[in-house]
């Protein structure tokens, strides 16, 4: 489906103070953070796949990754 | 709150609002973007150690920002080319595709791969057969490109769809077997890709679609339900009114039409006209239908009234001929059997000239309601005659046609009561979509 490419650098601009607080809510170190954003970015400029509303997209995708993240360290290290 | 309330804790909760605060909350339900808002308002005076923490993130996403600037260049670039390498490969014969793809490095690009992807996607309606081969011909590029250079995960993401078309294709052609050994493959790559929830929700939507017509109906709710409630999470309000509108197929087709009208009309506040007014006019079109057979014929007028703008930009027989019949149906049930009649003729003439068997036994099965009603013996059996063609048709299957010949020879006994005429039509509506339904003369409802 032909559409116009989102821009992804002035979408990551929009979310930037977002995604601070998201990410230091989580705990997530700043490598991790780096990797998820990257990875997800890449997935968003990377597909021709019509997005309506890839800022929501992008911020869905990353605190779902969030999640993950917080829950795998759940299971490997319970709280006592 | 990982629990879903209760309907009496939101029914309280909404009833405890202020009328402007209850709209918003309804807002909130409808628009992904406001929801996701949420995650970071309101604001809290940020203390020391918060922008501390927080700062530590901003070089790092500066840094990502660059390397995500430089891959969106690069496919960019990849994708201008990707149109000439197309033309260029399709030179080929087609026997020789695999060939010249794997020998030539230049054709490995994921530009080409997108675009003999989406190819395959635009081609399955027109010509399944060319879709199919288009999509295997993706799948063998995807094989040669290089992982460390895309992402192994963004190239099975590619797959999945990839596959994902090829089983829609099959099932375009009536091959459930190769479709669901398809779909079941995509899934398999779905699983290694990047956890895209978007590619997840087309490929639910598209089972949904091989499910209702394996004839499994609760398995396609199901499906296309999630594919909706996924749609919406991340904004892709139209998506999620196309789903909808095949969610309203599957009731139909379950021999449920009246389950589609609140899906129906739920999918018209989704869909965006602009994006693909073919969609609304489809949606639309079916709403009007079924509240006109399920005896709304009002509320079928209004809505044929304000889609008629919509009617006159679709000016192909295919639409056209249906909308003569929606407003024959409208006519009908608002008491006006003239002109009903004349719409229903003038429907039946254009289904005899577009080549369309089913649809031509359809209309005249409502005409002969009618005469049936009126009493008009000698309509019924000129009626008959007209429709004799109809069974020489390959396109009619064989319980269709023993209905259509058993009211045949009711007609020409002079037995045919309007209420026989309705409960072969109804048949034949539900056969169309279930060739293995059996029709009984004796106890046809």
């Amino acid at each position: 489906m032909d559409c116009p490419r989102p821009d992804v650098a002035k979408i990551l601009d929009q979310l930037q103070p977002v995604l601070e607080r998201i990410f230091a809510g989580y705990g997530i170190s700043v490598q991790e953070a780096e990797t998820i954003v990257e990875e997800s970015c890449r997935v968003l400029a990377g597909k021709t796949l019509r997005r309506q509303d890839p800022l929501v997209w992008l911020l869905h995708t990353i605190i779902d990754r969030c999640e993950r993240l917080r829950e795998e360290r759940g299971f490997e290290d319970p709280p006592s | 709150m990982k629990i879903h309330p209760h309907d009496k804790v939101l029914e309280e909760f909404l009833l405890s609002l202020a009328e402007r605060d209850r709209d918003l909350v309804f807002h909130l339900a409808r628009c992904a973007y406001c929801r996701a808002r949420l995650y970071y308002l309101p604001r809290p005076e940020e203390t020391a150690g918060e922008k501390e923490a927080f700062g530590g993130y901003a070089p790092a996403l500066e840094r990502t920002r660059g390397r995500v600037e430089t891959w969106a260049r690069t496919v960019e670039a990849e994708r201008d080319e990707a149109p000439d390498l197309f033309v260029e490969l399709m030179g080929h014969p087609a026997e020789r595709w695999d060939e010249v793809l794997s020998a030539n490095p230049r054709f490995h690009s994921w530009g080409l791969f997108e675009l003999l992807i989406e190819r395959t996607r635009e081609m399955t309606i027109r010509g399944p057969a060319h879709a199919e081969e288009l999509g295997l011909l993706a799948l063998s590029l995807g094989d040669c490109l290089d992982p460390y250079r895309y992402g192994a995960e963004l190239i099975e993401d590619l797959r999945a769809r990839a596959w994902a078309h090829v089983g829609n294709a099959c099932r375009t052609r009536s091959d459930l077997h190769g479709a669901e050994e398809a779909l079941g493959k995509a899934f398999d790559h779905l699983e290694k890709g990047t956890g895209d929830v978007l590619e997840r929700a087309i490929l639910l939507d598209l089972l949904g679609s091989l499910r209702r017509d394996q004839r499994r109906f609760e398995e396609a709710v199901d499906l296309l339900r999630k594919a909706v409630s996924t749609f919406l999470k991340i904004g892709d309000r139209h998506r999620a009114g196309r789903s909808l509108v095949n969610l309203a197929t599957v009731h139909y087709h379950a021999g449920n039409p009246e389950a589609s009208i609140p899906v129906l009309y739920q999918s018209l506040d989704l869909i965006d006209a602009e994006q693909e007014p073919r969609l609304l006019i489809c949606a639309r079109h079916n709403l009007a239908t079924y509240l006109a057979d399920a005896g709304r014929a009002v509320e079928a007028r209004d809505l044929y009234r304000e889609t008629r703008p919509l009617y006159r930009d679709f000016g192909e027989p295919f639409i056209q001929n249906r909308r003569q019949w929606l407003k024959g149906k409208i006519a009908r049930g608002l008491g006006n059997a003239s002109r009903a009649e004349s719409l229903f003729l003038k429907a039946r003439e254009g289904f005899l000239a577009e080549g369309v068997p089913y649809d031509t036994a359809l209309v005249s099965l409502e005409l002969a309601a009618l005469y049936a009603e009126q009493g008009r013996t000698a309509d019924l059996k000129r009626l008959a005659e007209e429709i004799a063609p109809v069974f020489t048709s390959r396109q009619i299957h064989r319980e269709a046609l023993a209905a259509l010949a058993f009211l045949k020879q009711a007609i020409e006994a002079e037995t045919a009561s309007a209420e026989l005429v309705a409960r072969v039509a109804a048949f034949l509506q539900r056969a169309e979509n279930d060739p293995g339904l059996k029709f009984d003369a004796r106890n046809e409802d």
